[in-house]
């Protein structure tokens, strides 16, 4: 039902159950929020988005107030934004102030806010709260001081991730958001999946960052550095430096690593197609026989989900290391033993896999490094260096003969979309492998797709999202699926929080689009067409590559 | 079973009311019969003890005898408080017997004869056909008791709490049994209408109306919530009532789960309160046993289950949704309206939460008719309200005052006169509530401000501050209280009481003497504190941070001198502000003796014998200790 | 504690968790990490939540208490009946710590509010007994006593 209200003078067009917010958000008005995020239900806790109804002496919340008919609506009157420049100088009243040399300094919400109200002096002042850094944890840090109690963090781990790593503790002035029993998040249930650093608007919850070692290491004339890049890492650097195609970043990458002082730049594109190869090849023994759920996932986050939250799974899960440890076991075998391997991931678990891989082993560690997109971006960007750059290179041994599954892979519904294409190029070699087996553009979390080989009908099923495996946990044990794609993200890969710091969803779009472009310009896109990792299994004697 | 539910239906329907009360006198006993109050305080104040010490009489004495435990009056300067009969004589109620006077009291009244003690000689219960005490007045005619209109409080002292027949006895389920008889869940709830019964809670939304809402609700499951909680600690009205009559809550809150037709009523206490638990529990196993509740009521096919749910003292669980949070098993933050509670409450069923003085009242309603009703209190406020009167008072305690009755009124029942001139404000309505001045002393105690300079009761907690008490510490106390008990969730209540705090505080403390300019950075404090106020009555997310504001406010309003006395002159005339002052020893003046330093309780104070000594101001907590003890006058205070 | 879990349901509902943390207080004076540990296997809910729960009351306390449990009333009518100094000779008594506990662990000290015999303020009390009307007198005679 659609009716009229009035919203800063102009009659505008609603539909009934919208929010205020929703509604003026339809029509372009601009209200901030520091609570409000689009996945979860709003709880009104921020109370920045507080807007004048006539007829009614307080202000009221947006994100929480349904509109009604005939409402009468001021967004941005003198009264509202009053109320909104105090309640930020509240927060700020005990924010520390090193936006300087903050995490999220340039992306902070709360900056932004901030900064639009045109709050220029400390206007409260508050003792800041006392609460230590969180820093056991290898891959992130929890800074609670530059908390707001949001909450996006808690209710994304609640009921998104469904995890509960992190709660409210206390009450009062005492409240805080901490990892339970006040154990540090390391020894806590969290999975890594960074969708907290993701929605939280301060630097309270972030990245642990290694630029500066790196930096060290490039220049030490004791030690050689390789670097590999992730797909989406790629794809990224295409979609914010407007290069159309996803070959012509790379080759700009290469060279400009290179130029910093990298002596090897692969592409995490080698591991993947290997984990591809291995996994169509475990698949091929199920045709005849696939009554247990086998769930294939490349994600180190959803591996320890299922581990700790869902153990009734845990038997079906893939053995299979990560594509990153894959190319970094790979590319170490192959190099002096002074090599420093670095990897370029989109998402913090993956941060966390290379650690814990290593603290695991007492090995060297196959990763030494692992940094962001973001990160690398600004590694570049101390360099000087800014895309397009000047010059081409071809990428290094592992990556030269690149498909484009690899990066297909890391989009939503890769990994059965690869693996499929790879099962049909093996079963049925005359039969041209068709494109777009799985409608890997399909943005529903959970996905099934029917397929016929050697006369038999097959189903696939694929997952996207924790909360979607709890969900559908029966299904996956009742229905007969050759194999279950599962990864810890909605959005998978892509939109990890390497990539961008907000829940960037045209950005993502933009990746998928790169990425799909690419795949579709290379016919190379099967996996048994790359000839390197073809030329590596003849000489291993077709035994496993890990 | 079946037999006794049989009489009792009887019993419901046709035992008229004794229309004469004579308390507890009464006709036609033959041993002396001994009635003690039992209340949470009273317990507190050695009522144990005394029973004690009287039963140990009785037994070597041998007599027989028989003691009751009965409800408190709500005096609780009267406590500990037993009332005798003796055989033929009135009741005779006697105040403050502690366990050593027990022998002394009971030698004499056994004797038929007034104890030596004349101290202990409360009132007696007027009987016409009884011999009275001579020279004890009737207790109708204490003005305690006599200016009150003791409503709720009728039965207080007299009815015993732990006994279904006493309540029977006194009127009980009456009005209940009447409703499922003859009305409909429409019908209540017209006639609740009718009353013009508004929340007692605070909120003063009409009952009738609510519940009505509630009804019209097709939904298949409801809840009817009693909102018992009283974590706000200045306030006892509700727990007293329950602790006295627990039974009638029970009624109540069967009449209200039939009004709505909710099967399931849920009881919200707090843990704390374990007196009133103890007897909810004892009154709610006799209902089931006496089949007043449970299923299939009386054959009426009507189920209603009660059960009490135990909190724990938070402030906020006071608040509807929060409570209800807390009652589904999670951290009990307050939600946002709508959707109200009465659309999607409880486990997202309606729901309907009541203040347990409402379900009360609304007893009252239908046991003495909606006419009865409406001739207390005033237009658009029926009925009576109960004040907790705490601080400063000469007669603390819970009384029950008609509605629109002024803060004078009051104070003419709790203050003697000669405290008068003394008092120097009322606080009123807990830590939410607002600072009186006595010019507005006149002003009548109402529901929102319907006429100008009303006054709004909030809890009922009536705190006099007297020249000793210091507004602005007052403030902070209560500032500090609600910054606690904030549920932490939204800015501008957690940040905003923060803040308000910090302001205040500034302004009680020593002022920083690297800051020059200080006077003026707490001035700049005082404007702050309106802006800040002003944030969070607009935009806080509950009742809790909307009010908050309101003693800083009026204090801010009508108390401005003391402000610009801690402001400007760095004084609290009160002498409560001790932060403002600085205790120094005088060097020459100091011989040495190190009485001081010995008595000081923060080891503050250092030096040898017999040379000066000095004060760490960093330690000292200026209690003043030091500055008796010197004989030689050798610490001033600045 | 096991046999608290023992007696207790296999399966609990959300509801039912903080009647049982209460309990569990009064029964052992404070509440375990194991115990919430157990407790959230039983009620099917990860442990932060019931974990938040529990720390929203802070008369829940993760570590025992002293053998002598001090509460000071801080309710309105025992504040303005000035407990500052009582709280000053209870800390002289006891020398206390900043948390809240003396040096050698006898006594532990807390604020609470009301204790419920406002008219017989200043009001304290220590394990399970009150006492009331307190002066300074009375407290150096009551560590007298507990000494
Ligand atoms: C911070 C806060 C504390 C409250 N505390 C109580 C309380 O202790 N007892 C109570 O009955 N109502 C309390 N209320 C009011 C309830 O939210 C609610 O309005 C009331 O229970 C409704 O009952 P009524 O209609 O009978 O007044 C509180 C409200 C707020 C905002
Ligand atoms: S966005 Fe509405 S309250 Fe935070
Ligand atoms: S205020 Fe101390 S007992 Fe109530």
């Amino acid at each position: 039902m659609e009716f009229e209200i009035i919203i800063n003078n102009y009659p505008l067009k609603v539909s009934k159950g919208d929010t205020i917010l929703t509604a003026a958000r339809k029509n372009g008005i601009k209200i901030p929020v520091l609570c409000n995020w689009p996945e979860l239900s709003p709880t009104g806790a921020c109370r920045l988005c507080v807007v004048e109804i006539k007829g009614t002496p307080d202000l009221v919340p947006a994100c929480s107030t349904p509109v009604s008919e005939g409402m009468i609506i001021q967004t941005h009157s003198l009264k509202v934004i009053k109320a909104r420049k105090n309640l930020v100088s509240l927060l700020l009243a005990n924010h520390p102030e090193d936006c300087l040399y903050c995490a999220q300094n340039g992306s902070c919400e709360l900056q932004d806010i901030a900064n639009s109200l045109n709050i220029r002096e400390r206007y409260f002042t508050d003792k800041y709260k006392d609460q230590k850094t969180d820093r056991t944890d290898p891959s992130m840090i929890l800074d609670m001081t530059k908390c707001i109690l949001c909450g996006r963090c808690v209710r994304i781990c609640k009921e998104i991730a469904k995890v509960s790593a992190l709660e409210f503790i206390g009450r009062g002035k005492n409240m805080k958001v901490e990892p339970v029993f006040k154990k540090g998040l390391y020894y806590s249930p969290c999975i890594h999946c960074g969708k907290c650093i993701v929605a939280c608007p301060t630097a309270a919850i972030s990245e642990k960052s290694v630029l500066n070692q790196i930096s060290e290491k490039i220049d030490s004339s004791d030690t050689l550095c390789s670097i590999s890049l992730s797909p989406s890492t790629i794809a990224w650097f295409s979609a914010n430096y407007n290069i159309k195609k996803y070959e012509d970043t790379k080759a700009f990458l290469v060279a400009a690593l290179i130029h910093v002082g990298f002596k090897t730049v692969n592409t995490n594109s080698f591991g993947i197609e290997v984990f591809i190869s291995e996994e169509t090849k475990k698949v091929q023994t199920r045709l005849d026989d696939f009554k247990i759920p086998y769930i294939i996932t490349d994600c180190p986050a959803a591996k320890t989900f299922i581990k700790n939250h869902v153990p009734d799974l845990k038997q079906f899960l893939c053995k299979i290391y990560t594509p990153q440890y894959i190319t970094g076991t790979n590319i170490k075998k192959q190099s002096e033993a002074n090599t420093i391997h670095t990897a370029v991931a989109p998402c913090v678990s993956l941060k966390h896999a290379a650690a814990n891989d290593y603290l695991d082993s007492n090995s060297k560690p196959t990763c030494d490094f692992v940094i962001s997109s973001l990160e690398l971006d600004k590694l570049l960007r101390s360099y000087g260096i800014s895309l397009p750059y000047a010059n081409k290179e071809i990428a290094s041994t592992f990556s030269a003969y690149d498909t484009s599954s690899g990066a297909l892979f890391e989009t939503k519904g890769g990994i059965s979309e690869t693996i499929l294409r790879n099962l049909f190029a093996i079963n049925n070699e005359n039969q041209k492998t068709p494109k777009k087996i799985f409608d890997n553009r399909s943005d529903k979390d959970f996905m099934e797709y029917e397929f016929q080989l050697n006369n038999k009908t097959y189903k696939i099923a694929s997952i996207n999202g924790t909360d979607c495996l709890l969900e559908n946990k029966e299904v996956i044990l009742n229905s007969n699926y050759l194999f279950i794609e599962f990864r810890s993200c909605k959005h998978a890969c892509i939109s990890g929080c390497g990539n961008s710091l907000k829940n960037d969803f045209d950005l993502w779009k933009k990746l998928k689009k790169v990425i799909s472009d690419y795949d579709d310009a290379n016919h190379n896109s099967n996996v048994s067409q790359n000839q390197f990792i073809k030329g590596l299994y003849k000489e291993n004697k077709n035994e496993d590559l890990i | 079973m079946t037999k006794l539910k049989q009489e009792i239906i009887q019993r419901l329907n046709t035992e008229p009311l004794s229309d004469k009360f004579y308390g507890l006198s009464k006709l036609n006993i033959t041993i002396p019969h001994i009635y003690c109050e039992i209340s949470s305080s009273s317990i507190i104040a050695g009522i144990k003890d005394s029973i004690q010490e009287i039963k140990k009489y009785f037994t070597e004495l041998d007599i027989e005898y028989k003691l009751f435990e009965v409800s408190c009056k709500g005096a609780y300067h009267y406590q500990p408080s037993i009332s005798i009969q003796m055989p033929g004589m009135n009741a005779i109620s006697f105040k403050n017997v502690y366990y050593n006077e027990v022998t002394n009291l009971l030698d004499s009244v056994l004797n038929n004869m007034l104890p030596m003690n004349k101290s202990l000689i409360l009132a007696q219960y007027f009987h016409p056909d009884l011999s009275s005490w001579s020279d004890v007045p009737d207790i109708e005619d204490l003005d305690f008791f006599r200016l009150q209109n003791r409503k709720l409080l009728k039965y207080n002292g007299i009815i015993q709490a732990n006994s279904i027949e006493s309540y029977l006895e006194y009127g009980g389920y009456r009005a209940f049994a009447k409703i499922l008889n003859k009305k409909t869940p429409l019908d209540v709830c017209k006639e609740l209408e009718k009353s013009g019964l508004r929340g007692r809670g605070g909120g003063g939304f009409k009952t009738g109306e609510k519940w009505k809402l509630a009804l019209n609700n097709p939904s298949s499951k409801k809840y009817f919530i009693c909102n018992a909680d009283e974590s706000d600690f200045s306030s006892k009205s509700g727990i007293l009532l329950i602790e006295s009559n627990p039974h009638m809550l029970i009624e109540g809150v069967l009449i209200g789960a039939y009004a709505i037709n909710a099967s399931d009523v849920i009881i919200y206490i707090n843990n704390n309160h374990k007196l009133a638990i103890e007897r909810l529990e004892k009154a709610l196993e006799e209902t089931l046993e006496y089949g007043l509740c449970g299923e299939d009521i009386f054959k009426s096919a009507i189920n209603i289950r009660i059960s009490i749910h135990k909190g724990l003292g938070a402030y906020v669980c006071g608040e509807e949704t929060a409570l209800i949070s807390s009652i589904e098993g999670k951290r009990a933050i307050p939600k946002a309206k709508p959707p109200y509670p009465s659309e999607v409450g409880l486990f997202g069923y309606p729901t309907i939460v009541n203040n347990s003085e409402t379900i009360f009242n609304s007893v009252l309603v239908f046991r003495d008719g909606v006419d009865n009703f409406k001739q207390s209190g005033t237009y658009l406020s029926y009925g009576t309200k109960l004040y907790t009167i705490n601080g400063n008072a000469d007669f603390p305690g819970i009384i029950e005052m008609d509605m629109g009755k002024t803060v004078n009124d009051i104070l003419k029942i709790v203050s003697l006169p000669e405290n008068y001139n003394s008092i120097k404000a009322v606080h009123l309505g807990g830590p939410t509530g607002v600072f009186i001045h006595p010019d507005n002393f006149n002003n009548q105690i109402t529901y929102d401000n319907l006429s100008k300079g009303s006054l709004w009761f909030g809890s009922g907690s009536f705190v006099i501050l007297n020249e000793n008490n210091c507004i602005i510490d007052i403030t902070k106390y209560y500032l500090d209280f609600l910054n606690k008990e904030s549920c932490g969730k939204c800015i501008p209540c957690r940040e905003g009481t923060q803040q308000l705090l910090e302001i205040i505080k500034r302004i009680t403390e020593k002022p920083d003497s690297n800051i020059r300019h200080d006077s003026l950075i707490r001035f700049k404090g005082l404007l702050q504190l309106k802006e800040i106020s002003e944030v969070m009555q607009q935009t806080s997310l509950c009742g809790l941070g909307k009010n908050a504001p309101e003693s800083v406010l009026s204090s801010l309003e009508f108390f401005d001198e003391e402000y610009e006395d801690h402001i400007f002159e760095k004084n609290c005339k009160a002498g409560v502000c001790t932060d403002l002052k600085e205790y120094v020893i005088i060097v020459d003046a100091c011989v040495g003796c190190g009485i001081c330093a010995k008595r000081c309780p923060t080891d503050a104070i250092i030096g040898c014998a017999k040379t000066s000594h000095f004060i760490i101001q960093d330690k000292c907590i200026k209690c003043g200790i030091c500055l008796d003890a010197c004989k030689f006058d050798a610490i001033k205070v600045n | 504690m096991e046999k608290y879990l023992k007696d207790l349901k296999s399966e609990i509902d959300r509801s039912e968790i903080l009647p049982i943390l209460i309990d569990y207080q009064e029964k052992f004076g404070f509440l375990n990490y194991d115990f919430i540990s157990a407790l959230s296997e039983r009620a099917n809910l990860p442990a932060g939540n019931i974990y938040g729960i529990a720390s929203f009351y802070p008369q829940f306390n993760f570590s025992p208490k002293a053998k002598y449990n001090i509460k000071l009333c801080s309710g309105i009518s025992c504040h303005l009946k000035n407990i500052k100094e009582l709280k000053a000779e209870i800390f002289k008594h006891t020398k206390l710590n900043s948390n809240g506990f003396s040096s050698d662990g006898k006594y532990s000290f807390e604020f609470v509010n009301c204790l419920g015999a406002c008219a017989q303020g200043p009001v304290m009390k220590i394990n399970d007994k009150h006492y009331i009307n307190l002066t300074k007198m009375d407290i150096i005679k009551i560590f007298h006593e507990l000494e």
